[in-house]
């Protein structure tokens, strides 16, 4: 059964607009959807975000060595304290720019489950994720009662006058 | 052999095609308006349905509801399973989930709706329907229709309210409001036999079927704001009412965007 990520237009148009920005070196931008959250039948879980949190321009990493490495130890600290502090469940997102439902790359996974682990150091009470956003679909790692993250399908509904259900 | 060609609704769009296969869609409710919504999306291709309704059908239900038979009277037959029935008969790969339950026992199978058709009978019940909605950031699709005699004659009227997270919602169109929740206090006990008719039921059950599908797929630039429609059934009229009109650019302030999700997750 697919997990659920249900939110407005006017807050995925506000989160992928912050993430669409120019970055002076970084390929790609992150942000963190903060989430209520709700179980379901068949163990799924409904991820209503009521937050987005922007990084900030300086908390982007520079790595020579691993070009796909976008946040270091800074960043990554900063929004394990947003998640402590607002105890919510965390989505890091990212886009990849297509229709329909993305893929991971070898580098989202292997960034995206130990981000997911820092998170669910901190507060394991709630799912924690890493997911991967198209113009209108989702996909991505969630940890879930404290386990170890796993690939996770969803059912996205962006709602506004024109909804879109993928 | 095809069992699948969707080709003469092509214009609801390219993405209508996933868009059906993936939304799990609840009925409430699978009386003379539920069943009429049932075999119309399930005309339509969509693939995943949760229907609740813990009635079983009686001969007085026949003379409305789709897809009922004098058999399944005579055999007691649940509404949900003649509503599943109908729907697998169009589309025998759909996933049914069919409870026979009151809907207030079956809320964690209702969350993973991502839209639902309420065809409930009372206020009180279509204002608890939309804060489950709301809460779970579900799309409501409500329908309803009362025979008011007069002195002379019976009246017919109805309504199709669409209710979008974020936009308008029955309180701020008016529909549901402290007048009318007490009314149907005062009445609990004497509701009497309502009322219902097939086509008036069809009537209300095509026009959400047709603003679900406005607001879900690329038909109908315009989208769905806040839709709500009133049907005089005497003049055979539907007419978008005056207050959804006047509600296009409005926020509801009834249910506040962060107050979502289970209250104690677990």
């Amino acid at each position: 059964m697919a997990h659920r990520l249900r939110l407005t237009r006017s807050d995925w148009d506000r989160a992928t607009a912050d993430m669409l920005r120019f970055h002076p070196f970084a390929h790609e931008r992150l942000g963190v959807l903060a989430c209520r959250t709700a179980r379901g039948a068949h163990d799924t879980i409904i991820f209503l975000p009521t937050k987005y949190f922007s990084l900030p321009d300086e908390l982007y990493e520079d790595d020579k060595n691993d070009p796909s490495v976008l946040i270091g130890s800074k960043a990554i600290t900063r929004v394990m304290s947003f998640a402590y502090e607002t105890g919510l469940s965390c989505l890091y997102v990212h886009i990849h720019g297509h229709d329909g439902v993305p893929g991971l790359s070898s580098p989202d996974m292997k960034h995206g489950n130990n981000l997911v682990r820092s998170l669910k150091n901190v507060n394991s009470k709630v799912p924690q994720g890493f997911i991967v956003l198209s113009n209108n679909a989702s996909k991505g790692l969630l940890s879930i009662g404290g386990a170890e993250p796993r690939l996770c399908d969803f059912t996205t509904s962006i709602i506004s006058a024109k909804t879109d259900i993928r | 052999m095809q069992l699948e060609d969707l080709t003469r609704q092509s214009f609801l769009g390219h993405s209508f095609e996933e868009t059906r296969k993936v939304t799990n869609i609840g009925i409430l409710g699978l009386g003379g308006g539920g069943s009429h919504i049932g075999q119309q999306l399930a005309h339509l291709g969509f693939l995943r349905y949760t229907l609740v309704d813990p009635q079983l059908i009686e001969a007085s239900n026949l003379n409305r509801l789709v897809g009922g038979t004098a058999l399944d009277v005579a055999m007691n037959m649940p509404k949900v399973l003649i509503a599943e029935r109908t729907i697998r008969s169009v589309r025998p790969n759909a996933s049914v989930q069919s409870l026979q339950k009151d809907w207030h026992e079956m809320l964690d199978q209702l969350k993973i709706c991502d839209v639902i058709f309420g065809c409930l009978d009372s206020f009180v019940e279509r204002d608890l329907l939309e804060t489950f909605c709301r809460r779970y950031r579900i799309l409501l699709f409500d329908i309803g229709m009362v025979v008011k005699a007069t002195e002379d004659d019976h009246w017919i009227v109805g309504q199709v309210i669409s209710s979008l997270p974020g936009l308008p919602c029955m309180k701020c169109m008016g529909f549901i409001n402290e007048d009318n929740l007490r009314r149907e206090a005062e009445k609990y006990c004497d509701a009497g036999i309502e009322p219902q008719v097939v086509w008036a039921n069809g009537v209300l059950a095509s026009s959400a079927v047709g603003v679900f599908l406005s607001a879900i797929s690329d038909w109908g630039k315009l989208g769905v704001h806040a839709t709500y429609i009133e049907y005089d059934g005497n003049r055979h009229a539907l007419t978008e009412s005056n207050i959804s009109k006047a509600l296009s650019c409005h926020q509801c302030q009834h249910y506040p965007p962060d107050e979502v999700g289970d209250v104690n997750f677990g």
